[in-house]
């Protein structure tokens, strides 16, 4: 059971009040809030241990390192990350994947080749496999998403093939909350010797998660969404994988030697081992600093804790939803089944004006297409409203937007 | 005379041609008092929105100081029909 009360009392933000009302925020999928912590430690960090890391002899650039590379072990611990090499610091999931992308595909793949998506992906699983497929020559097979939402598992192992190379699914959708069993997708990529990545934004924050367990090969993840800051995210990377990887991006830090020759313009440049090789130039300190401590937060409520809030959550929503007679909601009706997402549209409304009427409540959801546009159109919705739940929300909150959606189905 | 009541125009997420105006907080209520008395119809008031019609175009208007235009060719059709609301 995880304390309400305490928690709430960490989070300073959710003591406002907006247009008029005690905030309810509902918009976690999107990024979640910041406990006190969380904000103490960035602002600790640059009070009084602001330097660059790396190289440095002086004692605060020591202390800077040592704060920045025991993020990494925590994160590594977090997933069940053997240790601080197979965790590369990034922006975003974005980034994360990106990584991996140009990464491997650049230098790895080639015409012939397939890598393998879903039509649950947030755009940026899929764009840069686009872009890279557009490039290389490459080509992409997109599996089906089921009509209730969930992942065609037949399709799935259908379209991997000799040729894949990379198997790259959400492991959470962020429209419909529908869980993925990516432990039988990594055996359906291990048995023709591609590798699997996994889109954890929307599951890293909600759940349990072992990398080893899994047995998957890459992890993207954001800290926003999981308490943190937002510009650092994380790539985990199975260690023999990441080091055999060239560099996405090259400047400072991932690099051990270069030598340059002036006559004949040559230089000649011996990387660095991961996760260096892959975080070139100054990274985000404190960021790192601040993804640590929400990861430490997080760790001490125990995710099986933070799953099983969600999980109340989303079980007392629906069974409420079914009250109101004008609101369709999308995805699996078990709970058991999705983590803390809502997608729902209200007869007579588009999604904006659901989500600008609920605003007017002090209820903060999102509406449109959550860079999820082929899950829409696979569904034939135009867009969707979206709640999403974490931590610090409540059954009173979820009571509160029922009531709101009750006065609000009376105008549409 | 835009800058004067508008913080920003965008379209919206996964809508064709419907825009979203952010009003500025400071000048919200005496602009939606412009618009309501400037609207060709009025179809609906409630307490956090009122339906309107004007040029033929649907319009929201949320207390809350945003609008929604829907169906406008583009941003600058939007611009002259807020033009002519906030006159
Ligand atoms: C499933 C999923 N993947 C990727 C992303 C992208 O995350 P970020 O914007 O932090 O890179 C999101 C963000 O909403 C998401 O929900």
């Amino acid at each position: 059971m995880i304390d309400l009360e305490r928690i709430r009392g960490d989070f300073p933000i959710l003591d406002r009040i907006v247009n008029g009302h005690k905030l309810v925020y509902f918009d976690n999928a999107a990024t979640t809030q910041k406990p006190i912590q969380v904000i103490n430690a960035i602002v600790d960090y640059y009070k009084f241990h602001n330097s660059n890391v790396h190289r440095g002899v002086h004692t605060l650039s020591q202390e800077a390192t040592e704060l920045y590379e025991s993020a990494h072990e925590e994160a590594a611990k977090f997933i069940g990350a053997e240790g601080l090499e197979e965790i590369v610091f990034v922006k975003n999931t974005t980034e994360a994947i990106n990584l991996v992308a140009y990464s491997l595909g650049m230098w790895s793949l080639e015409p012939g080749d397939e890598v393998v998506i879903t039509a649950m992906d947030h755009h940026s699983n899929i764009v840069p496999w686009h872009l890279m497929s557009e490039l290389k020559g490459f080509k992409l097979r997109i599996v089906r998403v089921k009509q209730d939402g969930t992942l065609d598992l037949e399709d799935l192992a259908d379209k991997v093939s000799s040729k894949t190379r990379i198997v790259a699914v959400p492991h959470v959708s962020n429209v419909l909350g529908v869980v993925n069993d990516v432990k039988s997708i990594a055996k359906i990529a291990h048995e023709v010797d591609a590798l699997i990545l996994v889109d954890g934004a929307q599951s890293v924050p909600h759940m349990p998660i072992d990398v080893r367990d899994l047995d998957i090969d890459f992890l993207a993840f954001s800290g926003h969404k999981m308490l943190g800051p937002t510009g650092i995210g994380v790539l985990y990377g199975r260690r023999d994988i990441l080091g055999s990887m060239r560099p996405f991006l090259g400047g400072g830090d991932m690099i051990s030697e270069v030598h340059s020759d002036v006559e004949t313009g040559k230089c000649t440049i011996t990387y660095n081992a991961p996760p260096w090789r892959f975080e070139a130039g100054t990274p985000n300190i404190a960021g790192a600093v601040g993804l640590a401590e929400a990861i430490r937060y997080l760790r001490n409520i125990g995710m099986e804790n933070v799953l099983l809030h969600e999980r109340d959550l989303v079980e007392y929503t629906l069974r409420r939803m079914e009250e109101l007679g004008k609101t369709h909601v999308y995805g699996p009706r078990d709970p058991g089944k999705r983590l803390g997402v809502v997608s729902f549209n209200v007869e007579g409304l588009d999604s904006h004006e659901t989500a600008m009427m609920l605003d007017s409540y002090g209820i903060m959801v999102r509406s449109g297409l959550h860079c999820a546009q082929p899950l829409h159109e696979t569904l034939s919705i135009q867009t969707t409203t979206r709640a999403s739940f974490y931590i610090y929300n409540t059954r009173e909150e979820v009571d509160r937007f029922i009531e709101a959606l009750k006065e609000i189905e009376m105008v549409a | 005379m835009l800058e004067e009541y508008i913080a920003k125009i965008e379209k919206l997420c996964g809508a064709k041609n419907d825009y979203v105006i952010l009003l500025k907080y400071s000048s919200k209520n005496e602009a939606i008092e412009k618009i309501l008395g400037n609207v060709d119809k009025i179809e609906l008031k409630t307490g956090v929105m009122k339906k309107a019609r004007h040029r033929g175009k649907e319009i929201r208007i949320f207390t809350t100081g945003k609008l929604i235009i829907k169906d406008a060719a583009d941003e600058d059709e939007v611009k002259s029909i807020l033009e002519e609301l906030l006159s």
